[in-house]
């Protein structure tokens, strides 16, 4: 083929994923490597993942850039990011969490990318750090659409056991079919408080752990809305389950750390009716975006032209435009990544390519449900 | 308040959806509809063999008698899969959406392999729990579980992958189905699709499968012997579809490429000869489940269809 094979970056038994390069341009790709099985033929998950990306073209979405498929593999090669935002986290963090600035930055990219696969139609339905990528320039790529779901016309048939475990809204802990793209958001919110303190917010060992973990942290709704949700969820014969009444912890309190304007934007996220959490696209006009205000208690060395930020990304290598916060992240960022170099070449060979569908072992333990 | 106002099998409000859509996603299985699947692929193969369509003058007697074994063939296949009429008016929309680009090189078993390929991609591309080939397999009785593996990939490189379906692609079956609940106005014209995507595609030409070097090779689809397999085995694929794009070789360096696989291919031929000389057993084998990647853990209760057979 006309990719060299490098290293490998991670193995799961679905998938490897290996580094690549390209003998036209010598551009470094990514190679996710999908062995066929006879018995199941080529996964639904690998159809839909290569419809869906060769649609979806924007700098916040890993491009695919071609599929070799052959009896017995499917290849599908991808642009290469450095890394996936969890690694990121444990290099660059402070313990896991990131300064406000990336914060911002991430966030903002993460709520992009987000929006124009509901723009597009598509829920991702498994948003999380790992599936998240990121690269040299600090842009950060959604990546793995494993199962993501196109929707909007009405032929489907969705099933409820979708999204990591940890980023799972809790109308689909509920057993909600009829979801729709606020299951994305509620993923958007939990990773943005991550970001902010390191470790994930909600960490539930299975559907109902995971369940009341939420509820002792933003509350047990009120009756109407715990019915609302469980009518849409419920199971033949399912008794409509009580749920012991937490009250509401401030994010203020959990989160010590984020400015006003970022808590704000997280309780919107958060929200435990999905009718009531704001869509990616809105959460994109939030204040905490664009204010002029200091966004963090501690001092942040914005510069005027920092200041209200019309965070217009710049197109293909830096042609000028971006202005704002993202350019100046991106140029902190490259002063960062020269600053760990060192750090990051012996960090390499442990990518395990997670954001290309690949899983780390305690994940496996994550995902499994009930 | 019950619920939401939100379709299951959209997602969005229903509201939105205009009234013909959901009068023909609403529409019952009926052998009219299944009269209407089997005349597009007839259509289409025929389209594609170069015939002069001939669905709607007056068939010879062999062509009409091969006509209903294929009406007994899909309505069997659509029974044992439990398909849903929205699955069928998507098989119908991948198959418009392939005619331009299908090509194929023998004629036996067409109708059914170009059947099988738009509805087993419908019933993957739809649905969170699906069934997998070895089901498929069973379901047609007569292909084999790697027969089915190939059907579906020779419909993947005709398609390209371009599997998503707006309102407006099964809107253009609209007039024609319903038309054929009255009678005599069934051989309407088809409707015609839109292609917009493969032409709007800038990248297309690096959109390739390398199955022009496979497939030759993977010709040894194991379970051939009374299978509906090719009746030629070695020479060309059973249904050589293939998109035209694909012939501009910009893709892959195939001097790389052939070269190292060449020496695999003539191994692979060999070792497929002799294992082409003993029957597979291929459906004896239990499907697995766990072959699935973590995450499908999360799908697999779902996923496990069983088999009603």
């Amino acid at each position: 083929m006309n990719y060299v094979q490098l290293e490998k970056l991670g193995e799961g038994t679905y998938a490897t994923v290996y580094k690549g390069r390209s003998r036209t341009t010598n551009e470094i790709v990514a190679l996710k490597e999908i062995h066929l099985d006879a018995e199941e033929g080529t996964p639904s998950t690998a159809i839909r993942e290569i419809s869906l990306m060769k649609e979806l073209k924007h700098v916040n979405i890993v491009r695919l850039y071609d599929v070799i498929h052959t009896e017995t593999k499917l290849v599908l090669i991808f642009e290469y990011c450095e890394r996936d935002l969890k690694k990121y986290m444990d290099v660059h963090g402070d313990r896991g969490a990131l300064d406000p600035v990336t914060v911002r930055s991430f966030m903002y990219q993460l709520l992009k990318g987000t929006s124009f696969c509901h723009e597009n139609r598509v829920l991702h339905r498994d948003l999380k750090p790992q599936n998240l990528l990121i690269n040299r320039k600090g842009e950060l790529k959604l990546g793995d659409f494993g199962l993501a779901r196109a929707f909007g016309v009405p032929v489907n048939t969705f099933s409820n056991e979708v999204v990591t475990l940890w980023y799972r809204a809790p109308d689909v802990l509920m057993g909600s079919r009829t979801y729709n793209t606020s299951i994305d958001v509620w993923s958007c919110g939990c990773i943005f408080a991550e970001m902010i303190s390191g470790v994930p917010l909600f960490r539930g060992r299975d559907n109902q752990d995971q369940l009341l973990h939420i509820m002792r942290i933003i509350g047990t709704p009120d009756d109407r809305v715990l019915r609302k949700i469980a009518t849409e969820g419920q199971t033949e014969g399912q008794a409509q389950k009580q749920y012991p009444r937490y009250p509401k912890i401030p994010f203020s309190q959990v989160l010590p750390k984020a400015s006003p304007q970022a808590l704000d934007l997280l309780e919107r996220l958060l929200q435990f009716d999905p009718a009531k959490r704001i869509s990616a696209a809105e959460a994109l006009q939030h204040p905490y975006f664009s204010t002029s205000q200091p966004m963090y208690t501690q001092p942040t060395p914005f510069t005027p032209a920092v200041i209200a930020p019309q965070y217009q990304y710049p197109q293909g290598q830096g042609q000028g435009q971006g202005q704002g916060q993202y350019q100046y992240n991106s140029q902190h960022e490259a002063a960062r990544n020269a600053a760990a170099q060192a750090q990051l070449a012996l960090a390499q060979p442990q990518i395990p390519g997670a954001g290309y569908g690949m899983q780390y072992p305690q994940q496996q333990y994550q995902t499994g449900t009930r | 308040m019950v619920g939401s106002p939100v379709h299951p099998a959209s997602l969005v409000d229903p509201s939105l959806h205009s009234p013909a859509l959901m009068e023909l996603v609403e529409i019952e299985m009926s052998r009219t509809l299944i009269e209407h699947l089997v005349d597009t692929v007839v259509e289409t193969v025929d389209y594609a063999l170069g015939r002069a369509s001939s669905s709607s003058r007056g068939r010879s007697m062999s062509r009409h008698s091969e006509q209903s074994k294929f009406l007994k063939f899909v309505t069997d296949v659509l029974h044992k899969a439990e398909i849903k009429v929205p699955a069928l008016l998507v098989t119908l929309v991948y198959i418009n959406r392939a005619k331009p680009h299908i090509q194929i090189a023998l004629e036996q078993w067409a109708n059914e392999r170009v059947f099988l390929g738009a509805l087993i991609l419908a019933n993957k591309y739809l649905n969170d729990s699906t069934l997998k080939n070895v089901h498929w397999a069973l379901c047609t009785g007569v292909f084999g579980k790697r027969d089915i593996g190939r059907i579906e990939r020779e419909f993947l490189d005709v398609l390209d992958f371009e599997l998503s379906v707006s309102e407006a692609d099964l809107l253009a079956h609209h007039d024609a189905l319903l038309a054929r609940s009255a009678p005599h106005h069934a051989q309407t014209r088809l409707p015609h699709q839109r292609h917009r995507r493969r032409e709007s595609s800038p990248i297309n030409s690096r959109w390739s499968t390398d199955s022009s070097d496979m497939d030759v090779d993977s010709e040894s689809s194991f379970e051939s012997v009374s299978l509906p397999r090719t009746p030629s085995p070695v020479s060309a694929p059973t249904v050589a579809i293939s998109l035209p794009a694909k012939a501009a070789p910009i893709e892959f360096s195939h001097e790389d490429a052939s070269h190292h696989n060449h020496n695999s291919h003539h191994r692979m031929s060999a070792l497929s000869n002799i294992i082409r000389s003993f029957p597979m057993p291929h459906f004896h084998s239990q499907p697995h489940v766990s072959a699935s990647p973590a995450y499908h853990n999360t799908l697999a209760p779902a996923m496990s269809v069983p088999i009603r057979a």
